[in-house]
């Protein structure tokens, strides 16, 4: 018999259907539990769900797997009308697959989805779905770290290796009350009222799986310099650091439309500055300004 | 002539963003990210996802704005002339 397991992330229930749930659940370990809903929503369905064991075939097209960004993994993708492909593998291992019939809540696969194996690439899964979904809801993924003090939140944007994580770290060494929401893996929902920060079951350097959210007060570019000063960016910056700082959608499906769409909304509703920085307090002291600052308008 | 389909045009302030995605090489993407007068922004807007001339644009201007002929035609030439170098016209 077969049992959902259900989780919502920045507001969206999603569910895994399993014949062992008790391995699939350690599988998916410490990182999605926060996120794990115990009971059933009364009258919500999942937006989408995960089935493992398929006797999935291959597609008669040829899904020719190309290194992704996700290091040791190959992946292919391949639309057609009413149905997309995915598939992904190890290194050069055989690949599972993956198939999503539109308007059809399930994606069905062939992960038996209680190998221990399988985790990394069914997380990645999940994520790739979940990305997609949540842009139709107005939900943009961020590679960001994200501080938050008292309900309010600075997302930390950059290139790998700029310091996010380290300035993330530093926030919860100087200011006192300072927490980590994410670290380069958070979902920004933007709703009429409020454009909020939210967690996920993925993280970067800092492992932080917190089901928490916050308002987003700005957004800092932080960029290792010599000495600390805080930078105004024009629009045109602003922009490509929110595209850079995003997996942007294939540009030939319909989503790419909605992403765009989404990070205009974003773009015309959260600040966004650079911040030349060092890894020093100095540095944390000029970030809070801006929190302090934005919180006040 | 047309801009590349995925073309997004978009008021921002008192001026305009555009936004394109290109394929490259090995199958990346890349995206321009660039900063338009209201102007042009509104220009362009005009004719996003089709086919147009140079005339239309200029035509544009002339009807809609007090400019003469010639700072028109400038205009809409370094306006086309900075899309082609961006690889955002085809055509």
């Amino acid at each position: 018999m077969n049992t959902e397991l259900r989780y919502r992330v920045a507001g969206c229930l999603f569910s895994l259907i399993s014949s062992r749930p008790e391995a699939t659940r350690a599988l998916l370990a410490d990182s999605f539990s926060p996120f794990e809903v115990i009971e059933q929503p009364q009258g919500e369905e999942a937006v989408f769900s995960i089935l493992g064991d398929t006797s999935l075939s291959p597609p008669e097209v040829d899904l020719i797997l190309r290194p992704s960004p996700i290091a040791g993994v190959r992946t292919a993708q391949h639309e057609a009308p009413g149905v997309s492909w995915m598939a992904v593998a190890y290194g050069m291992e055989s690949p599972y697959y993956i198939r999503r019939l539109r308007g059809s809540r399930y994606v069905e696969t062939t992960f038996t989805l209680t190998d221990p194996r399988e985790r990394y690439l069914i997380s990645k899964v999940i994520w790739r779905t979940l990305i997609d979904h949540l842009t139709a809801r107005k939900v943009v993924h961020l590679h960001a770290s994200v501080v938050e003090l008292h309900g309010r939140a600075l997302l930390l944007l950059g290139v790998s290796g700029a310091g996010k994580s380290t300035h993330a770290r530093l926030w919860q060494t100087y200011i006192p009350g300072a927490t980590l929401i994410n670290d380069d893996e958070a979902f920004v929902s933007i709703a009429p009222g409020a454009i909020r920060v939210h967690g996920s079951p993925w993280s970067g350097k800092t492992p932080c799986y917190r089901n928490a959210s916050a308002d987003v007060v700005a957004m800092i570019h932080i960029q290792q310099a010599e000495s600390n000063r805080i930078v105004t960016l024009d629009d045109q910056e602003r922009m490509a650091m929110l595209i850079l700082s995003t997996i942007t959608p294939d540009e030939r499906g319909t989503l790419y439309p909605l992403h765009m769409s989404n990070l205009f909304s974003l773009l015309a509703r959260t600040p966004i500055y650079r911040l030349e920085c060092r890894a020093d307090e100095e540095a944390v002291r000029l970030s809070k300004q801006i929190l302090d600052q934005e919180s006040q308008r | 002539m047309k801009l590349i389909d995925t073309t997004f045009i978009h008021p921002v302030g008192d001026k305009y963003m555009m936004v394109a995605t290109r394929r490259q090489e090995g199958n990346r993407t890349e995206s321009i990210v660039l900063s338009l007068s209201a102007t042009a922004g509104q220009c362009l807007s005009r004719v996003l996802g089709r086919d147009f001339e140079r005339t239309e644009l200029v035509g544009y201007l002339l009807e809609h704005y007090q400019v003469s002929p010639e700072v028109a035609e400038r205009d809409i030439s370094e306006l086309i002339a900075r899309l082609r170098h961006e690889g955002i016209l085809i055509q």
